[in-house]
């Protein structure tokens, strides 16, 4: 124990003593890591906040446990009773509320009631089970209906919402690490030489790593409370400027500490175990900036030219792979912040969206015409109504042929028999009326919906396939639609998608049949495949079946109150009491955007990008500082055969105009390559591990493009020109020649 | 007892097309607390034969033992131990840390390399006073004059008793009075703990103290006095 006290002590202030000495070198190095912790702490403090309201929220909404639909009047006493009667240790379950529908005493009377457990969930649901489910079966001939509500799994919810929250940490360690292990390779870079003399010397690797460690981790000590301040600060605006509070969950801050030392001792490890495994002369070499030289003998000829001006030129080609390197290590700080900006903005925008409350399923022999139109939209607080009916092209052997000049997409295969097309059987089709028309009407589009009413050669068109754009269509353009007339030979069933339809293209016949694209739909998305409409009786005489809607999507206000919601519910279930084996689910999704918008999702992502991007500056600077202050040495020497200060200054200014122009052109490559990535990573790479269900626009946030290169440009000259001002200062306190080729040594 | 073996060392530089054997086929063997000193003209590669040796360079081919240890197989971690734990080193170049006073760039192998059981503070005062800079301690190598930062290096060298000293003329920056100094401290440390010395050396007069000479020409190596014998 005293040894481990006398150990840590001993490193501690050896450490202390490190930094502070040079605390000038280890500017970055403070700033970096008050940077990442900051990103941290708003990450986890805000996660920390949002599992604590999600949970309110939706407590709020699902204030039961099980939910039994249509009880009668003995299966509810049943339940009724048992409540009311005292058990002692025995009462597991509370009544929550139960909404009694037709006229009392008649029949039909029937009752939605609503409990929730006393305890333990899972060992009250067994005892639930054992001591109810048979009783209330053999109550009436169609048994009993019943729903788990989500907090039965709240648990599950909860390990998946921490699942998320250690995925977003992993991406910003990796991007943290990349930022810290840049600056570390930078000093080892830099300083390679004093290393070098400790490896002569015997430090191994280990000896290496607990120099460097300790400095870090006393430099991570002294950011850490600060970061916590200013992280929760941010969170504090971006939740009151959201409108919604933010109540500090102090146990966060272990989190922070915890990943602030695992980037640390990251960062750290990976430069230094390459550093130590190096000859120790190379090492040894690099006292000045000559590790940094790409190739002498390549270097430009300039004695025999007027010397200024080729000069300078010929710094930059002999530096240039470290000129290259250092500009895209901190340029890509820029393309991360981008995606940020993004992400935030897919956010903002996926919150924004309206999406239905409930779904409405007519049952098997009902449907949806204008009367239920009419008199589901006199239904208190229902807002719109989008009534569901759909054929799959590959369900009756169809597909369809697109002239290849309009696909953009890979969901497409190419058959002999029909050259210049593309062939698909991701297809629903629709049905359309004035209805549908009506609802398309709403959301973006070209062209004239309504000419699918005027003509059955028209059709309407999505110009996304499983949710991204996948066509470039026009108004006017022709498909063909195929409908299948025969076969040479059955097909085998494990046969799916565009296996099936090649398969198909070999072995059954097709008549096709000409459509006039009428409008083109550009964010109706479908992750089945794409939404082709027509009319009713293109619709029939393609498929064969007698349109028939099933199901309706029915939607409220987003900001309907809980209370308000059940009524709204109730009134629906009243509704479909009229109807044999109607049913209604709730998708609470009014309380998923309560949810979502409270979280502050794309104030949160903005602010983190917004700190990334810091990267950018710093490491540039610290770079060209280290950089400059080995060439000074090269400088004096200049002057001291002749060379005017005017000249010593054109080195650097040309050195900034050239950084700018390099900068500005990897800005510009990499961040649109970023937002590509991005924009490809959340609409197809992931859409195929969960089911998305939005196409989001592809957006270009002018806003923070047009920053990144502000910032790439005012770091690019601010890391030339920095370290020019701090190459004067340190002439000014120097009078004496000899002095400023001494101080030239002392890095 | 053989404590340096150093067999058909080949160390070559390649600048594109051009190839300079800067060590060609040098073999070198020598006993426990001899003195040897390698002479020869400028660019015939005795400094990178002592960077191999060391080991702060690995030769493209050939062998080097210490202590019946083949350093050119270890792997760098090791090596780095190794040498801290038995060699020292005096560049041509005194190589000293620039932000580290003359005190701090002394102690550098006390604080890399922890020897068991060795106590510095003795050994440290003997060889500042021997060495004329116990007054410049606390300055940068900047401030010191070049025979100064010479007598530095050489300090930071002989601190933790390395049983094989090796020296890249070590006295090449220093008057005769003080070279011969110099010369004196290190036969002296070497008598009391068996040292071994190989030193580079451009002075005839020092080489001659030496148990044996040899000569490096174009890479190659070759004895070309040996004192005892006589
Ligand atoms: N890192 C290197 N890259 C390329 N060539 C090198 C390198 N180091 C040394 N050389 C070449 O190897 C040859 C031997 O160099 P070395 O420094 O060993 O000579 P030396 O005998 O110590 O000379 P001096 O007495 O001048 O110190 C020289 O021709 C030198 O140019
Ligand atoms: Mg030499």
């Amino acid at each position: 124990m005293e040894y481990i006290i006398e150990y840590l002590r001993r490193n501690i202030s050896l450490a202390w003593k490190g930094v502070f000495f040079h605390l000038r070198q280890y500017v970055s190095f403070f700033i970096a890591m008050l940077v990442i912790q900051t990103m941290y702490g708003i990450v986890t403090f805000s996660n920390d906040r949002n599992n604590k309201l999600e949970y309110g929220i939706i407590s709020e909404v699902y204030d039961y446990d099980l939910m039994f639909i249509d009880l009668n009047e003995q299966q509810r006493l049943t339940l009724v009773n048992d409540t009311m009667t005292v058990f002692g240790d025995e009462h597991i379950f509370d009544l929550v509320r139960e909404t009694p529908r037709a006229e009392e005493g008649s029949y039909d009377r029937r009752y939605d009631i609503y409990i929730k457990f006393v305890g333990d969930k899972d060992s009250a649901l067994a005892e639930f089970q054992s001591r109810y489910y048979d009783e209330l079966s053999s109550l009436s001939k169609e048994g009993f209906r019943v729903s788990a509500s989500p907090m039965m799994s709240y648990e599950s919810y909860r390990i998946q919402s921490a699942f998320y929250y250690l995925a977003f940490a992993a991406i910003l360690t990796a991007v943290s690490v990349y930022f810290m292990m840049n600056l570390y390779s930078i000093r080892l870079n830099h300083y390679s030489f004093t290393y070098g003399i400790y490896m002569t010397f015997g430090a191994d690797f280990k000896k290496l790593f607990s120099t460097a460690a300790w400095e870090m981790l006393i430099i991570n000590f002294i950011t850490f409370i600060p970061s916590c301040i200013i992280a929760a600060l941010i969170d504090l605006i971006i939740y009151s400027a959201g409108g919604s509070g933010f109540t500090f969950h102090f146990f966060g801050i272990f989190k922070v500490l915890l990943f602030s030392l695992i980037i640390t001792l990251t960062s750290v490890t990976l430069p230094m175990l390459r550093f130590s495994r190096q000859e120790t002369m190379r090492a040894l070499l690099a006292e000045d900036n000559s590790n940094l030289v790409v190739s002498p003998r390549k270097s430009f000829d300039f004695h025999k030219k007027k010397y200024p001006l080729v000069y300078e030129f010929a710094g930059l080609w002999r530096f240039r792979r470290y000129y290259v390197k250092q500009t895209a290590a901190a340029v890509v700080f820029t393309a991360i912040f981008i995606c940020g900006a993004f992400l935030s903005y897919e956010k903002a925008y996926s919150v924004s969206l309206d999406m239905p409350q409930f779904m409405f399923n007519f049952g098997s022999n009902n449907s949806y015409t204008s009367t239920e139109y009419k008199e589901l939209s006199e239904i208190e607080g229902i807002t719109g109504i989008e009534k569901n009916f759909s054929c799959r092209a590959d369900e009756i052997k169809s597909h369809v042929l697109f002239s290849k000049p309009n696909v953009k997409t890979s969901e497409v295969i190419y058959d002999e028999a029909h050259p210049d097309m593309a062939a698909t059987n991701f297809v629903l089709y629709h049905p359309g009326d004035e209805e549908t028309v009506g609802i398309l009407g709403k959301g973006s589009f070209e062209g004239d919906l309504s000419g699918i009413l005027s003509s059955d050669r028209n059709i309407i068109i999505s110009d996304s396939i499983k949710n991204t754009y996948g066509f470039d269509f026009n108004p006017g353009d022709k498909v063909l639609i195929a409908k299948n007339t025969g076969k040479i030979k059955e097909i085998d069933g494990m046969f799916t998608g565009l296996e099936l339809l090649r398969e198909q293209f070999r072995f059954y016949r097709f008549g096709y049949e000409e459509y006039t694209i009428c409008a083109v739909l550009n964010d109706d998305v479908t992750i089945t495949g794409m939404n082709i409409y027509m009319s009713d009786k293109a619709f029939y005489d393609l498929t064969g079946m007698e349109v028939s809607y099933k199901s309706a999507s029915l939607y409220i206000d987003k900001n309907t109150d809980v209370e308000t919601t059940r009524a709204i519910y109730d009134s629906l279930r009243e509704y479909a009491g009229y109807y044999n084996g109607a049913t209604v689910r709730n998708l609470e999704q009014s309380m998923d955007y309560k949810v979502e918008s409270s979280k502050q999702k794309p104030g949160t992502y903005a602010a983190v990008a917004s700190l990334v991007v810091i990267g950018t500056p710093l490491i540039w600077l610290f770079s060209q500082i280290l950089y400059y202050k080995k060439r000074e040495n090269e400088f004096d020497i200049l002057q001291a055969f002749g060379s005017t200060e005017g000249e010593i200054k054109r080195i650097y200014v040309i050195d900034a105009v050239f950084s700018a122009v390099l900068g500005i052109l990897f800005c510009v490559i990499m961040d649109w390559l970023a937002l590509k990535g991005i924009y490809y990573l959340t609409n197809v790479v992931l859409p195929m591990f969960y089911r998305e269900t939005i196409r989001y626009p592809f957006v270009i946030p002018v806003w923070a493009l047009a920053a990144a290169l502000l910032l790439t440009l005012v770091s690019a000259v601010a890391s030339s020109m920095v370290p020019y001002i701090l190459y004067l200062k340190s002439k000014e306190v120097k009078q004496e020649p000899s002095d400023i080729l001494a101080e030239t040594e002392s890095v | 007892m053989l404590i340096l073996q150093a067999e058909n060392v080949i160390k070559q530089y390649r600048q594109y097309d051009e190839v300079i054997y800067a060590v060609n086929r040098a073999s070198l063997k020598v006993e426990d607390g001899e003195f040897v000193a390698i002479m020869g003209s400028s660019g015939s590669g005795k400094s990178t034969f002592l960077h191999v040796m060391a080991g702060l360079i690995r030769p493209d081919y050939g062998h080097v033992k210490i202590r019946g240890n083949d350093i050119t197989e270890m792997p760098q971690d090791e090596l780095n131990r190794f040498r801290g734990q038995f060699i020292g080193m005096v560049f041509q170049k005194h190589n000293l840390i620039p932000q580290l006073t003359a005190l701090e760039n002394i102690m550098i192998p006390t604080v890399m390399c922890n020897k068991e059981e060795f106590h510095f503070e003795e050994h440290l005062k003997k060889l500042i006073t021997t060495l004329k800079i116990s007054d410049r301690l606390n300055h940068l190598p900047s401030e010191l004059s070049g025979g100064q930062q010479q007598r530095v290096a050489i300090a930071r060298a002989m601190i933790n008793r390395p049983q094989v000293l090796f020296a890249d003329e070590p006295t090449g920056n220093l008057d005769r009075a003080n070279a011969d100094e110099v010369l004196d401290l290190l036969l002296k440390t070497r008598e009391v703990i068996g040292q071994t010395i190989v030193m580079v050396t451009h002075d005839i007069s020092i080489a001659e103290k030496a148990d044996k000479i040899y000569i490096m020409d174009n890479g190659g190596l070759e004895l070309y006095k040996d004192n005892k014998a006589i």
